[in-house]
């Protein structure tokens, strides 16, 4: 698929876990230290590049960046004892070990990249399935520690932003509908279906019954609609709306550019406007700026690692104005 | 607006659902929505969802005393409450009632993807020996019991060979 800035990220992660062991659930401190212990030497023997993290040594603030980041999932962040996770060189694969599962492995890239992901997190799995036992049962695949995991073990989900659909007060109708193909649909930062910034995840729901490759198509050719939906919705609204969009962008710039305060739902919105203006070259403003790559910046976690002193709410609101001034007017 | 459930305060929460494409909509003081964890949890949650659907299926299914998971102590009420295992072992021992649970929210029973090459190996072995069971049980109601005796330690041996490939 052409990557036209709709589609984001894609993601593959695996929940596996080990059968000797009892699930995070059930498990004690020793018995989780042996888990991470047992990983990380088949990693190692591996001779494999990844760098080890234990939960314990992360400040909160810390975690929260890798949060952010998606490197780690909000649920692994709070495995304040027991979590840990392996990272590999080029930050595309992390592997998570005890948050709901013994094992998960997390597999990142950039645009529609689904089958690129699973190839990836494929032999990872493959190679630490050489070293260690895992839990598998013959009718019901991987054993994971949640039954809506059960199966492949496999979420693969797409970040997607879709801001003129979401203008247009089309989302919601178009998440209803997807909902019911088995489809699952979430904001990414913010909560519920009520997404900031206009990103939205979009994964598969079910794990069992289908291989992974029929549900990555699966997602891929659902993922492909809503982009199609996305770039209609925005032809539409250059033939008939110009005046209003292009007022709608050019202010979003102007506020981004001057205010010297900005909460993040307000910049993550503006940001969203002014990334759908550029490409809808509609505005001529913020070239060759990852607009993306500003929003993870400036959420609230990634602001308060870049300085040492504590913040304020108020602090922290001037302060992302101040870096997104700085972003967006520097040559 | 007053709170849907209390009907006293005002309310201050506002919840969206869409399930299976079909909206509904919570409106909750913040005493009740405190109260009320299940319908506020943020990240839209799977598990609660699954142990409602346990629920459900728990009062259509007849009541079998409460046996723990032989390796983490895990028992169905638990395992109800939590929509969790607690262990590899937990799924054989709930599994009868399991089954339709997992037909209602996968849409399925079978896994079809990856199996692993390892444990895919005893689990191809697993196959072959109840293949062979079967066989054993024919000959037998033949009274072929020269074939049945070889058939007998042809199992065994694999079977030990699965044992010793588990330690």
């Amino acid at each position: 698929m052409e990557n036209n800035g709709i589609v984001l990220t894609s993601r593959i992660r695996l929940a596996r876990n080990l059968k000797n062991y009892k699930f995070p659930l059930k498990m004690d401190l020793e018995e989780s230290n042996k888990v991470v212990e047992e990983v990380k030497n088949a990693v190692d023997r591996q001779n494999l590049n990844y760098k080890i993290t234990y939960m314990r040594d992360l400040s909160e603030v810390e975690k929260n960046v890798m949060v952010e980041k998606h490197l780690i999932s909000p649920a692994l962040a709070e495995k304040k004892e027991t979590g840990a996770f392996l990272l590999s060189g080029d930050e595309k694969v992390s592997i998570m070990l005890n948050e709901e599962d013994h094992i998960r492995i997390q597999t990142l890239g950039t645009g529609m990249s689904l089958k690129e992901c699973w190839e990836i997190s494929n032999k990872i799995d493959d190679v630490l399935e050489g070293e260690v036992d895992y839990a598998f049962d013959r009718e019901l695949g991987y054993v994971t520690a949640c039954p809506t995991n059960i199966g492949t073990g496999m979420r693969a989900s797409v970040m997607v932003h879709l801001p003129a659909l979401s203008i247009t007060n089309q989302i919601e109708k178009l998440l209803i509908g997807i909902s019911q193909l088995g489809v699952a649909v979430r904001g990414v930062y913010g909560e519920g279906t009520k997404s900031m910034g206009h990103l939205y995840q979009i994964s598969n729901q079910g794990t069992l019954g289908a291989s992974e490759e029929t549900l990555i198509d699966k997602i891929s050719q659902i993922v492909a609609q809503i982009v199609e939906k996305e770039e209609r919705m925005r032809a539409h609204l250059k033939k008939n709306n110009l005046y209003e969009i292009e007022d709608d962008c050019y202010r979003a710039y102007g506020l981004l550019t001057n205010a010297r305060r900005m909460p993040t739902e307000e910049a993550m919105k503006l940001l969203s406007l002014l990334k759908l203006g550029k490409e809808m070259e509609i505005i001529d403003k913020a070239k060759d700026k990852d607009i993306y790559r500003l929003m993870v910046k400036i959420q609230p976690n990634n602001i308060l690692s870049s300085t040492d002193t504590e913040l304020t709410g108020k602090e922290r609101d001037k302060m992302r104005a101040e870096i997104i001034r700085n972003e967006l007017l520097e040559n | 607006m007053l709170c849907d459930e209390c009907g006293k305060n005002e309310a201050k929460v506002h919840v969206t659902h869409i399930l299976n494409g079909k909206k509904s909509e919570n409106h909750l003081c913040e005493e009740c929505a405190k109260k009320n964890q299940t319908i506020l949890n943020s990240n839209f949650s799977m598990e609660n969802l699954f142990s409602a659907m346990l629920n459900n299926a728990l009062n259509t299914t007849p009541y079998l005393p409460a046996k723990g998971c032989d390796m983490c102590g895990m028992t169905y009420e638990e395992f109800k409450q939590t929509g969790k295992f607690g262990c590899s072992h937990c799924i054989d021992t709930f599994k009868p009632r399991l089954m339709p649970v997992v037909k209602n929210i996968q849409g399925h029973e079978l896994h079809r993807g990856k199996i692993p090459r390892r444990a895919g190996g005893i689990y191809k072995v697993q196959k072959d020996i109840e293949k062979l069971k079967e066989e054993l049980k024919s000959v037998i109601e033949q009274e072929e019991y020269e074939t049945a005796a070889k058939l007998r330690d042809k199992i065994r041996s694999m079977e030990s060979n699965i044992k010793k490939g588990d330690e």
